[in-house]
């Protein structure tokens, strides 16, 4: 059962008199259990994808499916249910909550679920599985890149989501750190069975995941064993021309 | 035994061994680009090469060039380079014979059209054809590469002095050696089997290697290695081989040519190509992720740093690391030249200007 489906997504920016495609007719299909990377640069389009994938922003054209439900479909409130429950983000611009300590900004997905004991333990549990048990009790200005992006995957992660967002979670970690990062990513794919589709800026961070595309100027292209059916949509001249009308 | 590992094998059977162990891909799977189908047809040449040494007892260089030059195919001169008996035979003074005919076609004439220049050219390459053959072949060395020549590596070399290296590491025989520098080389060089059998032919008649009694020490030296169901033969480097690799282990790298069909398709293009080219683009990029794809879930810097590997790994990391860097390279590069064309695709005006 598919649990994310984009279907022939597109997403439009007006800037100025023209018109930016910053998704153009995205074809993808992830599973669960798939560890997806993308393979963009700045301004690729790999950050709207993301939030379309999300739910955040609603595609201009095409049908983006959550677990067979057309997420335009449904009401903002069940929307963010979704958020809240099943799908976990890491955005690159992650922050904790203003006025909330590191383990209660974890802890907040479940503050409504369970009690705040319960919470707050699950908080510690998942801390320590993504290797930062000891950000808990810091500030948040004391915490290195790594310890934030750690942070925000376990904030991602403690929802037990069935599919994780991580856009750039990679970037600005050393060698070391990546490599954990990466480890918690596959292991809760392979493990959970949580899909993830990933963000990277480059290849080496793109190899310990299952699939690997590449996201240029808003079209998905994918590897020939990817493709199933119908080529990359190749952008026609006359096509792009009218469309900026 | 190891069995066969990532894709991007080499083609063909190692001739002395089990032919059931043999990398079942097809050779097509050697040339995934879509301009490496000179490599391709290369390749074919010399995994024959491979088979036809076990056959007849010609050196190698001898049977590549007629194989190749008989197949109306591109053929590096470079394989015409005289005898590992006479080294430093140059190409003016190489006598023409059996080693210039294919068929009873002498090829001697063919290279009289192209005598040496008075003045050499800088980098010393001449180019010639071969007759029948529909392409520019390759280099044509006037030395059989015993130097490293500026901007053309030679890949024949270079496999020579690696099987020497596998060898100085420990003693093994043919097929051995082929897994030995899969496993160590990794996919990206796609190497084809038959060139550790040319090398070590070659290796053995300059007395960098020699073969060694097998297992028990009782069965003598065979030399006839490639017949099936013989004794395999099991090389050991000498003392001139170990000192030979040392030397090649210290001089600079040559480093190989550029060569991709998409940069000649762009560089003969016109305007009204443009469409076309971008679509290009994104099939090439493609082909960059198929590649890219044999490297998923490989052994990376991150996973061994940390754990204080083996030197052998993290050199075999950093030898696949230049495959990933250099298909990095490729499509960040294929993204440059789209977003240029998409703009002056949209600039008729700008466009016209430069035509």
């Amino acid at each position: 059962m598919t649990l994310l489906s984009f279907d022939g997504v597109t997403k439009r920016y007006a800037r100025g008199y023209r018109e930016l495609d910053a998704l153009a007719e995205i074809q993808l299909d992830v599973e669960p259990g798939d560890f997806v990377a993308i393979w963009g640069g700045s301004r690729s389009g790999k950050t709207t994808l993301l939030r379309v994938a999300a739910g955040i922003e609603p595609p201009d054209d095409g049908r983006v499916a959550f677990d067979g439900q057309d997420l335009a479909a449904l009401s903002r409130k069940r929307r963010a249910r979704l958020l809240l429950t099943d799908i976990g983000c890491m955005w690159q611009t992650g922050r904790i909550t203003r006025g909330l300590s590191v383990l209660d900004h974890v802890a907040l997905p479940r503050f409504k679920r369970s009690s705040h004991a319960q919470a707050r333990r699950e908080a510690h549990d998942v801390l320590e599985r993504v290797g930062a048990p000891q950000a808990a009790n810091a500030r948040w200005h004391e915490l290195t890149d790594g310890e934030r992006t750690r942070v925000a995957l376990a904030h991602a992660l403690i929802r037990r989501p069935r599919l994780l967002l991580a856009d750039e979670p990679t970037a600005s970690l050393n060698m070391i750190e990546r490599e954990q990062v990466l480890g918690v990513l596959r292991s809760v794919a392979e493990e959970a069975g949580v899909a993830i589709v990933m963000t990277a800026p480059d290849a080496p961070n793109l190899l310990q995941s299952h699939r690997l595309m590449s996201l240029d100027g808003g079209r998905l292209i994918k590897p020939r064993s990817e493709q199933r059916g119908t080529l990359i949509d190749f952008p026609k001249a006359g096509e792009r021309a009218s469309r900026r009308g | 035994m190891k069995p066969p590992t990532a894709l991007g094998q080499p083609a063909g059977a190692p001739p002395d061994d089990a032919p059931g162990l043999a990398p079942p891909e097809p050779l097509g799977v050697v040339c995934v680009a879509a301009g490496a189908a000179v490599v391709g047809v290369v390749a074919a040449g010399e995994v024959v090469v491979g088979v036809v040494a076990v056959v007849v007892d010609v050196a190698a260089g001898v049977v590549a060039a007629l194989v190749i030059g008989g197949g109306d195919t591109v053929a590096p001169l470079s394989r015409l380079s005289p005898e590992p008996q006479a080294p430093s035979a140059s190409a003016q003074t190489r006598p023409s014979g059996s080693t210039r005919t294919r068929g009873g076609r002498d090829i001697g004439p063919m290279l009289a059209r192209h005598p040496p220049q008075p003045v050499a050219p800088p980098n010393r390459f001449r180019y010639a054809r071969v007759p029948g053959a529909s392409h520019w072949v390759g280099p044509l060395q006037s030395d059989s590469g015993s130097r490293p020549v500026k901007g053309g590596a030679d890949d024949t070399m270079s496999v020579k002095y690696a099987v020497l290296g596998l060898l100085a590491q420990r003693r093994g025989y043919g097929y051995d050696l082929v897994q030995r520098f899969e496993e160590q080389v990794g996919p990206a060089w796609q190497l084809n089997a038959g060139a550790i059998y040319v090398a070590l032919d070659k290796l053995e008649q300059e007395g960098l290697v020699r073969p060694v009694a097998d297992g028990d020490g009782e069965a003598p030296p065979t030399r006839r290695r490639t017949v099936r169901g013989a004794p395999r033969v099991i090389y050991e480097a000498t003392r001139e081989g170990l000192e030979r690799f040392e030397d090649w282990m210290a001089t600079g790298s040559s480093m190989s040519p550029l060569r991709e069909e998409l940069h000649l398709k762009l560089a003969l293009s016109q305007p009204r190509n443009l469409p076309r080219l971008i679509e290009l683009t994104y099939e090439q990029e493609q082909t960059c992720l198929e590649r890219l794809e044999q490297h998923l879930g490989g052994p990376g810097f991150d996973d061994l740093l940390p754990s204080t590997p083996p030197w052998s790994a993290v050199a075999s990391v950093m030898v696949r690391d230049a495959e990933i860097a250099h298909l990095q390279a490729t499509v960040e590069w294929l993204r440059r030249i789209r977003e240029a064309m998409r703009w002056l695709q949209e600039q008729p005006d700008a466009l016209r200007a430069r035509t």
